[in-house]
């Protein structure tokens, strides 16, 4: 079951998770190729978010983030349309020394989740799949939908970067896995948020003065984050885990691009 | 009837006045036969009284415009009537002339000042660009008024004249404004507001910007599609 299962380049986590979570089914081909019950399936990870443990609960987690990933469509669509999601805020496993720095990321990784699933919720479609190019979706979108768009993929980049792990405390295959995932949505979710900013900067001189304003704002925010994605990628070229050839060169790259001075908003004078 | 008596009283007013007169050369000539007559009755005081008022003559009002007008001195106790009315008069008029006269000046210096102010202001902004003098000519001859030659008009027109200047120029401002802002206006002049080279190294950085935003956008673009290339080569891999 677990050559089934798409691979990063970090077997053993993967292995691991199918293991414990689900006994040996392989959760992606139960999603896509049968009309097995998502909401069944959903149901049972959820119950397992209630264990003491730091690993179960890590584990249910990436699972969930794989399958919203790479899994049907289905998957991502019952869990926006789900009442409550996860309810972890206040994790905290105190029986390992490390469960106090894990319970930490499990409480801001399922965060992450919930924003992800609120967002696919508030656009009907996950901004991470969507087309991009000068024909996609953020760059073609009108003014007023581009302005509501930006802020949703503002609070769930947030939520992304707010996991801010450093290289010495991704000590094992679960938060490494976890760190990975994030990082694939990292790129794709800035590369919507910069197309949605260039298309911004097009319309601007066109805009309403209350739609300007919003839009400088926006813009103002969006320099901001992009420095914090500047350090996330200094910490996965560091960890240097993903098999990809030239992955170091293209975090470099992307770092100096991301950190190059660029246009700079003018002073509010009060 | 009632009407009759004042214009009876007027006339009799008339006749005893020219009979004072008359009175007055018969008495220097025959003081002796008017004694009988002055002495006697109501009637004769009432003539005696009328010969010590100072027959009416007409008032001629120094009324010459002059740079600046000097306080004229106070009427002596002995003037009566109308000749202090007309000193007051004067000192009243006097003074308020000499104000109007004065807010005129500021008013036009106050304008030319402005003038060269925006003119400065041009200068600097164009640096050295050649500013089409005429124009600006031609507009502070408008406000200030084409003033008409000074000899040809009399007291009462120049003063009504410095007076129209500066209710033209400053009483209003609303109408300044407006003025302001249409001299402000791009459409005022043919001069560019801002010169070509400020107007591109201003776009410059803008552009540049996006420019540097739109390779970001490459790079992200290439860089997921290695990533998803690479997924697949392993699942491909593993089957």
């Amino acid at each position: 079951p677990s050559s089934r299962i798409q691979n990063f380049g970090f077997e053993n986590s993967f292995c691991i998770l199918m293991l414990v979570t689900v006994s040996n089914l392989d959760l992606i081909q139960y999603i896509n190729e049968t009309n097995r019950s998502v909401e069944h399936l959903v149901d049972v990870l959820f119950k397992k978010t209630g264990s003491r443990s730091w690993v179960v609960v890590f584990k249910v987690l990436v699972t969930v983030h794989h399958l919203m990933v790479h899994g049907n469509e289905r998957f991502i669509q019952h869990l926006a349309s789900r009442n409550s999601l996860f309810t972890l805020h206040n994790f905290l496993d105190k029986s390992v020394i490390e469960g106090y720095t894990m319970s930490t990321f499990i409480r801001r990784y399922s965060r992450y989740l919930n924003e992800k699933s609120l967002a696919y919720r508030m656009m009907a479609s996950d901004i991470t799949k969507t087309k991009r190019g000068l024909d996609g979706m953020m760059r073609t979108m009108n003014t007023t939908d581009l302005l509501n768009t930006l802020l949703v993929i503002q609070t769930q980049f947030d939520a992304l970067l707010n996991f801010n792990a450093n290289p010495e405390e991704l000590t094992n295959g679960i938060v490494h896995a976890a760190f990975m995932l994030l990082f694939k949505d990292s790129l794709r979710l800035f590369a919507a948020y910069n197309e949605g900013i260039l298309n911004l900067l097009g319309k601007y001189f066109d805009m309403k003065k209350s739609q300007c304003k919003d839009s400088l704002d926006i813009y103002i925010k969006f320099l901001g984050r992009t420095t914090k994605l500047a350090q996330f990628l200094k910490v996965a070229e560091v960890y240097k885990s993903i098999s990809i050839p030239g992955f170091s060169v293209f975090c470099i790259r992307l770092v100096s691009n991301i950190t190059t001075p660029r246009l700079l908003p003018p002073h509010k004078h009060t | 009837m009632a009407s009759r008596w004042p214009a009876v009283r007027v006339s009799m007013r008339r006749r005893s006045l020219q009979d004072r007169e008359q009175l007055e050369e018969s008495e220097v000539l025959q003081p002796a036969v008017g004694h009988l007559e002055t002495s006697s009755g109501t009637l004769g005081s009432l003539c005696r009284e009328f010969q010590r008022r100072l027959p009416l003559r007409a008032v001629s009002l120094n009324l010459g415009a002059g740079p600046s007008w000097k306080r004229l001195k106070t009427p002596e106790p002995g003037q009566q009537g109308l000749q202090a009315a007309a000193h007051s008069a004067k000192n009243a008029f006097g003074a308020m002339s000499q104000r109007i006269q004065e807010s005129c000046q500021s008013g036009t210096k106050w304008l030319v000042e402005t003038q060269v102010k925006a003119r400065r202001r041009k200068r600097e902004a164009q640096k050295g660009s050649s500013v089409p003098a005429r124009s600006l000519n031609q507009r502070s001859t408008r406000l200030s008024g084409t003033a008409p030659a000074r000899s040809t008009l009399g007291p009462w027109e120049r003063e009504r004249h410095h007076h129209s200047t500066q209710r033209g120029s400053r009483a209003h401002p609303l109408r300044r404004s407006r003025r302001e802002a249409a001299f402000q206006s791009p459409y005022s002049s043919a001069e560019p507001l801002c010169s070509p080279s400020e107007s591109d190294s201003d776009l410059e950085p803008v552009g540049a910007g996006i420019q540097h935003l739109q390779k970001l956008s490459q790079e992200l673009d290439e860089a997921i599609t290695a990533e998803e290339s690479s997924d697949m080569t392993v699942s491909l891999l593993r089957d």
